[in-house]
């Protein structure tokens, strides 16, 4: 690959790529953080 | 359930389905902060995830944008701000900040090292090799290009949803976007054998 090759700008396919590689994470939050989540607002609230 | 607190009528919620729980909350239901916390919870956590690339980095920031929340209850500007486009900018800027303070870096020789060893964990190794440098480009963009394209790439938002998050013009978004991608297609295109892209 020749230094010109190399610093042509990504194309729309590979920038893409990236974001699909980026999103392709487990997003399910569980049900412990969500507890965790909700006991921290009650606290926040007796703290009002 | 309790009352929703005179200073906050139903009208005021009227844009906004979560702000009845809100108030519900700053009232005293501490049922409706469970009930918010599911409805608002899982974008601001998905969000998180995708800019951070890590469960306990994104939980981090969840909690925080959440207790943000909880304590901004009380002065909340009713039929302003809808909680899930206020969330959203709280997340953003601390996911930014996380990942200011981080830099992720993955050494392009790892891909190489692996790839005659085992293909499907060398595509793993790309993905993350490429989630990262997609990171690390964000954060470097001029900020409200980086939220642009954060929220509508990694997000999936529309851009009027955006246009709302950003309190600016849709045209501005598009135009936000744009720029965006092409500084990040500039900036990365020396990475492209890291990357695992040929060219012609």
């Amino acid at each position: 690959m020749t230094d010109k090759s190399r610093s042509k700008p990504l194309d729309a396919l590979q920038l893409d790529s990236l974001f699909e590689a980026a999103s392709n994470v487990e997003i399910a939050p569980t049900e412990a953080f969500l507890a965790r989540l909700t006991e921290d607002a009650v606290e926040v609230h007796n703290g009002l | 359930m309790t009352a929703l607190p005179k200073h906050t009528p139903e009208i005021m919620h009227e844009h906004d389905p979560n702000a009845s729980l809100l108030a519900a909350y700053v009232a005293g239901n501490v049922h409706s902060a469970a009930a918010l916390t599911r409805a608002v919870m899982p974008m601001i956590y998905a969000l998180a995830m995708r800019m951070l690339g890590e469960q306990a980095a994104a939980e981090d920031v969840t909690q925080d944008a959440m207790l943000r929340l909880w304590r901004h209850a009380p002065k909340w500007k009713y039929g302003r701000a809808k909680i899930s486009t206020w969330l959203y900018r709280v997340a953003f800027n601390l996911c930014t900040d996380r990942l200011r303070a981080r830099r992720d870096f993955i050494p392009a020789d790892a891909v190489a090292e692996i790839v005659s060893d085992d293909p499907s964990a060398a595509e793993a190794l790309q993905a993350q090799v490429r989630a990262a440098a997609l990171r690390d480009g964000i954060v470097q963009l001029l900020e409200r290009q980086a939220q642009a394209v954060a929220l509508r790439h990694l997000s999936n938002l529309t851009n009027p949803e955006i246009a709302e998050i950003m309190e600016c013009k849709v045209e501005a978004v598009e135009s936000l976007i744009t720029r965006g991608k092409r500084q990040l297609a500039a900036m990365l295109a020396p990475q492209k054998d890291a990357l695992g892209f040929m060219d012609d």
